[in-house]
């Protein structure tokens, strides 16, 4: 579904990724993992359309996104869950979802709400709550909701166990993982650590100074070792 | 004579030359300067012919510049120089002792602006302190003109401390708006103050000088008011010059540049704040005093929020890191407000308010620094670029 | 009772301060700039008005919605042409650049029509109605009326439309409203359109209740921004408060006979840098750090 092809993006003379390239395939959920500066959040901005990218290729669905502008990228059904949330604070949790739903052609009423929050109860109770107010992990839980509310077939999930208890990580996974399977949502997962990304994932690329540095089935995660020598290199 | 750094008001002079060539230099390159001014109004006063004066001082600046081996920005002063004492026998003294007038007021928000990043909507009420304390002095009191000068650059000054105070505690936004009030409210100030300083008709101020003969040449009262306020306006780019490059002025723009990390290093803020609006204010007091003798009257309506803009304006345009910004901007700011009254467009006469809108939108997207910061930088002179750096 | 009087009579000219000062309100929180040249694109809208009212002879009710969408419109091309290239520039460029925009405007009204006061016509005729011993004008409530459904108006459309809240959102955490698909230029665009049009509005009234002239905003352009000073930039609600309450205490100031009319507007002007030095961010803004 995504290609990306020797993507490289750069900010001023520093080179933020370097040429890198990879494929998602529909229904699948990638996982991309490094350590800091390594350049995953910056591939995930340039794959959004949120910053632009000095050269390569995006392809979505075999298109080539060119220079799509983000709200173009949404309203095709790309979407981005912002590493730090990137919430709206002091809109309420439903304004939120209203938001996150205003590219779409129909009307976003009480009934969309109730289908979007099936898989977030501990949101329903906060509705009119100022999102500033939330706690961490329903912070998360919220930024994921607003994403689908723009019924996205595509989402890129950046850091999204930053700052939360193993616990609320747990749930984290659950909920994508429950995306996946009833939803057929096809994902980008990008964190630090494998933590997260290891329970979701079939397939986990690392990221190292801009460049994919090395790749491991779920399967060949077990051995830590083989992905802390590929962090260090 | 030195020119002002070019960036942001926080530029770094250029590599240091060794103390003699420095030496040389500055002993000398007043010559070019003198050289010029004198040729000039030689060849003017033999002569009459004010394109042939010109020529002259100008070959005179650069020969003697090149001679006597001083560099390229005495060679310009001389050039400016020569200009601006052959302009009065090719244009109306009266309209450039206008010139010279906003000069010197814009030079006031270089001060304020250019060195400590502050925005001041009040240099027109500034500037008519100094105006109406000349008129009130001379028409009510008997006071030699000349004499009231120095009171409304003091009057200039205790205003800008009376308002400053204040306004340097606030910032961006809230300090425009407040300066604004002040603009806006010192027409109604001086009107409800009522018939002691005119009441709305306003007080009529003595000629200030008579017609004098100089060789072959009649010099009459408004020329002989333009040289007198150009020698005014030289003092003041002198004494500005000498701040601007001291430590003090290094600290005013450190100030600007970051007020926390100024402090830090010792740099009081508030003091350079309060300080920058009183020196800007005496410049302002300046130009009013030279403004009521040359017009010749000072009514309640010339010194509120339009006049300030104009100020603003001037250094807006012409940029405001530099003096000589400063006053290109009163130049650009004259031509665009006093000197037409409309152009006809299709079979439309546009009001001028509309091209100095223009004008002024125009020059502030496209240019960078105004219009000085624009020749500096775009024509990519060497000459001129070393004519405006400090050695 | 006097004073009960100039309470009621300043509620007119309260209505105008109130909707300028929403209107740089709202362009604040949109683009971060104060519009200085508020009151005159006001005044030129106004001039615009009169010349459907009084050449071509539409009716009022018309003329006014006309004029909003002509102000909106305006306000539109002055956010996309001038403001949307500079907002990445010196603070000290962009207030410039509305001054800019003031000299336009205001030579833009001088062009077409004589600066000279204009009578301006009322949205209705008839005596002023009488409370006990307080008269009140007929125009000034119908003034005061369209104000306020102008405001509830603006409400509706931030609470109520997808409008609304895109700038909400985008006003709110702007990053975030592109990762939603949402563009902040076109909330901005919208920003501006409704605030010019808002002054258009207060345009139509001021010239209602003094006379259309080229001038006829200055005052209340100081007037409305100590209003948003008072209120805090960032809130409507300040905005209209302060404008209620510059309204009343100019009015009260000016029939009080030792103060009068003339000292009314210095005696604001202190009053306002009292309010900053205590507290700088006007009475109903956010406290922001910074050195004193």
């Amino acid at each position: 579904m995504l290609e990306i092809r020797d993507l490289q993006v750069r900010y001023g003379a520093v080179t933020a990724v370097q040429a890198v390239s990879l494929d998602v395939a529909a229904k699948d959920i990638i996982g991309l993992i490094g350590p800091n500066g390594a350049g995953k959040s910056s591939t995930a901005l340039a794959v959004a359309g949120l910053i632009r990218p000095s050269s390569g290729s995006v392809n979505f669905d075999g298109r080539s996104l060119g220079s799509l502008s983000a709200a173009s990228r949404v309203q095709a059904g790309l979407v981005l869950v912002p590493q730090g949330r990137q919430l709206f604070p002091s809109l309420s949790v439903v304004d939120n979802l209203r938001a996150g739903a205003w590219r779409l052609r129909q009307r976003f009423d009480r009934s969309d709400v109730d289908e979007l929050l099936r898989d977030f109860p501990a949101l329903q109770d906060r509705l009119e709550q100022p999102a500033g107010t939330l706690s961490g992990g329903e912070q998360q839980m919220l930024a994921l909701a607003r994403a689908l509310a723009s019924h996205p077939r595509f989402m890129i999930l950046d850091e999204p166990s930053m700052g939360l208890s193993p616990i609320m990580v747990d749930r984290v996974a659950e909920v994508i993982g429950r995306l996946a399977r009833e939803r057929g949502m096809t994902m980008l997962v990008i964190d630090q650590g494998i933590g997260l990304v290891r329970r979701v994932a079939s397939r986990v690329l690392v990221m190292a100074q801009g460049r994919i540095v090395g790749e491991q089935t779920a399967r060949e995660l077990a051995d830590q070792s083989a992905v802390e020598a590929m962090y260090f290199r | 004579m030195s020119a002002a750094p070019q960036e942001g008001g926080s530029g770094s002079p250029g590599r240091p030359a060794t103390a003699a060539q420095r030496g040389s230099a500055t002993r000398l390159g007043w010559v070019p300067a003198f050289v010029s001014i004198a040729l000039t109004l030689a060849v003017m006063a033999a002569t009459g012919s004010a394109p042939g004066a010109l020529i002259a001082g100008i070959a005179a600046a650069l020969l003697a510049s090149r001679g006597l081996r001083t560099g390229p920005r005495s060679a310009l002063i001389g050039i400016v120089l020569a200009a601006v004492v052959d302009a009065p026998f090719a244009y109306s003294s009266f309209n450039l002792t206008q010139i010279v007038v906003l000069a010197i007021g814009a030079w006031g928000l270089v001060i304020l602006g250019g060195q400590t990043g502050q925005i001041s909507v009040a240099q027109g009420p500034f500037v008519g302190v100094g105006a109406y304390t000349t008129a009130v002095l001379s028409a009510r009191f008997g006071v030699p003109l000349l004499a009231t000068i120095p009171v409304g650059v003091v009057a200039g000054a205790i205003a800008g401390l009376l308002i400053g105070i204040p306004s340097s505690r606030l910032r961006g936004i809230y300090q425009v708006i407040t300066t604004l009030a002040v603009a806006v409210s010192f027409p109604t100030l001086l009107l409800a103050i009522g018939d002691p300083v005119g009441g709305s008709t306003g007080i009529a101020v003595p000629e200030p000088f008579q017609t004098m003969q100089v060789g072959s040449v009649d010099l009459d009262s408004t020329q002989l008011m333009y040289f007198f306020a150009v020698a005014c306006a030289l003092v003041v780019w002198v004494a500005l010059s000498r701040i601007i490059w001291s430590r003090h002025g290094t600290a005013m723009r450190a100030v600007r540049q970051n007020e926390i990390v100024a402090a830090v290093n010792g740099i009081s803020v508030s003091h350079y704040r309060i300080a920058s609006f009183v020196l800007s204010a005496a410049c302002a007091g300046l130009a009013g005093s030279l403004s009521a003798m040359s017009v010749g009257a000072v009514s309640p309506d010339s010194f509120g929020m339009l006049y300030s803009i104009q100020f603003l304006v001037a250094v807006a345009v012409g940029g405001a890191d530099s003096l000589m910004g400063g006053l290109l901007g009163a130049v650009a700011v004259f031509l665009l407000t006093t000197s037409f009254s409309g152009i006809p467009v299709g079979g439309i006469q546009v009001s001028n308010e509309v091209v100095y809108g223009l004008v002024i939108i125009l020059a502030l997207v496209l240019l960078k620094g105004g219009i000085w910061g624009a020749l500096t930088g775009v024509f990519e002179s060497r000459w001129l670029k070393r004519a405006v750096q400090m050695h | 009772m006097l004073l009960l009087q100039d309470v009621v009579s300043a509620f007119g000219a309260g209505a105008v301060y109130a909707l300028v000062a929403l209107s740089l309100v709202i362009v604040f929180r949109a683009t971060g700039v104060i519009n200085f040249a508020a009151g005159e694109i006001a005044t030129f809208t106004t001039f615009v008005a009169w010349e459907l009212l009084a050449d071509i002879g539409l009716g009022f009710w018309l003329t006014l919605a006309i004029v909003m969408v002509f102000s909106a419109f305006v306000g539109v091309l002055v956010y996309v042409f001038i403001m949307h290239p500079a907002l990445d520039k010196p603070e000290f460029v962009i207030v410039m650049l509305t001054f800019g925009l003031f000299e336009l405007f205001n030579g833009l009204s001088n062009t077409f029509w004589d600066p000279s006061p204009r009578s301006f016509p009322a949205p209705v005729e008839g005596p002023p109605i009488v409370i006990g011993s307080i008269f009140i004008t007929q125009e000034s409530i119908v003034d005061v009326a369209i104000a306020l459904l102008v405001m509830v108006l603006l409400m509706a459309v931030f609470r109520f439309t997808k409008l609304g809240l895109g700038f909400r959102a985008t006003t709110d955490n702007r990053f975030a409203a592109e990762v939603v698909g949402i563009r902040p230029w076109q909330m901005y665009a919208a920003g501006w359109a409704m605030a010019t049009a808002m002054g258009g509005v207060a345009g139509m009234m001021l010239a209602n209740m003094l006379a259309l002239s080229a001038s006829m905003m200055g005052n209340v352009l100081v007037f409305a921004l100590v209003a948003v000073i008072i209120g805090g930039l960032e809130s409507p609600l300040g905005a209209v408060v302060g404008g209620l309450l510059i309204a009343v205490v100019a009015g009260v100031f000016s029939s009080l006979s030792f103060i009068g009319t003339d000292l009314a507007t210095p005696l604001m002007l202190v009053i306002v840098i009292i309010v900053l030095l205590v507290r700088p961010s006007g009475l109903f803004g956010q406290r922001k750090a910074g050195l004193l």
